[in-house]
């Protein structure tokens, strides 16, 4: 796929300026979960602003969105923020009680479709607000999610209901809270093919292969075999990706960094670079 | 009178409305019912066969719902919500979200074969348990039809009235017992307001079990005044309004269901009348399950279960005589 350089090079100044915004919700917050979104970012910065979605708020065909594992739905808040859909002092109020941003996201915040506090909803409820349309429906989950069986009930009801309109993401860090899951759930994309669906398998860190799997989706037309299927992009991440010390480790889940650790970080991201990263 | 079912008259309305309103969708867990077979052939659009998964339907519902789809999931009662119960908050976290936004969605989850409708099938299809768990998800709207005519009301509301509904089905015959609709605006009724000595307040199949108690203390000459009967149409939100009216004229309070005590709507009038001196009995199910066969005998399991729990209507008027 052809994509015009200034895309690329704001998709790529966005892996910096996000992770950095999401770092200042936490040390201002002091609440867990941030670092999980790190992996995210070049997922949900491609769908925002890969130029290829519809996410206007006012708009009742819009596109939908879902971040299912509602932990990891904070990487939201910098880009509505970056839409103008809530203010940039919003983000410094996270969790505070005058503030609107919640540590899961819910449809009180704009463009938040459903409650995903919860794991293992989103893949149904997406699928449920595909039926009887023809815009597209975003439905991030985790790999941890797989573990839950509602999930396996929503990827079998998407096929039987050839929602072609339903485009999953799964952002397969490898890991959750106590350690590994690939001993569980690969081989990915055996699996999904095998509840037909379009399954495509990419870095999910790379602009290139997500805006070129997202192609894949779009330019689909009736004669391919894959036309009438939902799809699915597996976008293996690293948990915490940006700072070496919490990549990988599940234990950041849920911790705080001290003050040293927090100017040894800050650090790291201020150096950050999507091409050597 | 209706000689239909209480589900089936409620598919059957549906089906009509459906006909000219595509905005209906009709969810189904892969239950059957020779009423649905002409909605599933002649609305394809509008019907679609979920599978075998409450808890995907249960999401898929609030999906379809947000996007303008007026939503009804089906399934028997004993799987349709219980199976689904986290979903089914996540659906009324949604609901109450959208609501703050000015946004009203429509979403009716239909439980067929409530209580110890489904009588020979054990333990895992009896639903005594449902007032109560689904009293404890904020916003759900629980409708408990108790015949022919508020089953048809009920599929009314399902198709016109935006909101988080639960709503219990007998799949047994049951005589028609209110004579207007004022059970539908009040969300209780007394049956013939005659009374005034003990009230009972029951709802759905049990209703007629009160009305059967009252018939027999009648006929035996045994209780001297007439017993009030009101039947709770919507358990939730109760309207404390038509209940204290309706308490007003009574000096003792009878409750009963068939359901666990636990929740269930003698509990929650208990709540209600705990700064009141009237004497209350709550007459429910044991806190138990029960394994029986009976189909071979008069009335079938159901009523044979009855029997063995105490709330069967020579048990209920029994305990009337006690309690007065």
């Amino acid at each position: 796929m052809k994509r015009n350089y200034p895309i690329i090079k704001n998709l790529i100044d966005g892996s910096q300026k996000y992770r950095l915004e999401l770092f200042g919700m936490w040390i201002d917050s002091r609440r867990p979960h941030i670092p999980s979104t790190f992996g995210l970012v070049e997922i949900v910065n491609s769908l925002f602003n890969g130029e290829f979605t519809n996410f206007d708020i006012n708009d009742e065909n819009r596109d939908r969105l879902i971040i299912s594992p509602g932990h990891e739905g904070i990487v939201m808040y910098p880009f509505l923020a970056d839409k103008n859909y809530i203010s940039k002092e919003e983000l410094k109020k996270f969790t505070h009680h005058d503030g609107i941003l919640r540590q899961y996201p819910d449809p009180s915040m704009p463009l938040v479709e459903c409650p995903t506090g919860s794991l293992s909803h989103g893949l149904g409820i997406g699928g449920g607000m595909a039926e009887r349309r023809k815009n597209n429906v975003y439905v991030i989950i985790s790999d941890g999610e797989f573990w839950e069986g509602s999930t396996q009930e929503a990827m079998s009801l998407a096929t039987r209901r050839k929602l072609r309109n339903l485009i999953c993401i799964m952002n397969n860090n490898g890991t959750s809270i106590l350690g590994e899951t690939k001993t569980a759930h690969e081989p990915l994309e055996e699996k999904w093919k095998s509840y037909n669906w379009f399954t495509q398998r990419v870095n999910g860190h790379s602009y290139t292969e997500l805006l070129s799997a997202f192609d894949n989706i779009m330019s689909r037309i009736p004669s391919d075999e894959n036309y009438h299927k939902p799809s699915v992009i597996i976008a293996d991440t690293l948990k915490g990706k940006g700072i070496k010390e919490i990549e990988g480790d599940p234990m950041w889940h849920s911790r705080i960094p001290n003050n040293e650790q927090e100017k040894k970080f800050r650090e790291e991201l201020n150096k950050f670079n999507y091409i050597t990263n | 009178m209706s000689d239909k079912l209480p589900r089936d008259v409620f598919i059957d309305y549906v089906y009509e409305r459906a006909k000219n309103d595509k905005r209906i969708v009709f969810l189904n867990a892969d239950l059957g019912a020779i009423a649905l077979d002409k909605f599933r052939e002649e609305l394809p659009e509008q019907f679609i066969h979920t599978g075998i998964s409450e808890q995907t339907m249960m999401n898929w519902g609030l999906g379809m719902a947000q996007t303008g789809n007026i939503v009804l999931t089906y399934a028997m009662d004993s799987f349709v919500m219980t199976r689904a119960m986290e979903q089914a908050k996540v659906a009324a976290v949604g609901f109450q979200s959208l609501n703050e936004k000015g946004i009203y969605p429509a979403m009716n989850i239909i439980g067929i074969g409530c209580g110890f409708g489904y009588g020979e099938g054990g333990p895992t299809h009896y639903t005594t348990e449902m007032t109560g768990w689904a009293r404890g998800i904020a916003g759900m709207e629980i409708l408990s039809p108790s015949d022919s005519k508020s089953a048809m009301e009920a599929a009314r509301i399902s198709c016109e009235v935006p909101g988080l509904r639960y709503i219990r089905l007998d799949r047994q015959f049951l005589p028609d017992i209110h004579g207007d609709n004022s059970f539908s605006e009040k969300g209780i009724a007394e049956i013939d307001s005659n009374g005034e000595s003990v009230c009972i307040f029951s709802t759905g199949y049990t209703t007629h079990t009160a009305l059967e108690a009252r018939k027999m203390l009648k006929e035996s000459l045994k209780f001297p005044s007439e017993i009030g009967i009101a039947d709770i149409f919507r358990i939730n939100p109760f309207n404390e309004e038509a209940f204290w009216e309706i308490v007003g004229k009574y000096p003792r309070i009878m409750t009963l269901e068939e359901n666990f005590q636990a929740g269930g709507i003698g509990e929650m009038i208990a709540g209600k009348m705990s700064k009141s001196k009237k004497p209350l009995e709550i007459i429910a199910m044991p806190d138990k399950y029960y394994f029986e066969n009976a189909s071979n005998i008069k009335g079938g399991s159901r009523s044979y279960i009855h029997k063995q729990a105490g709330i069967d209507a020579e048990s209920v008027a029994k305990k009337i005589l006690e309690f007065w």
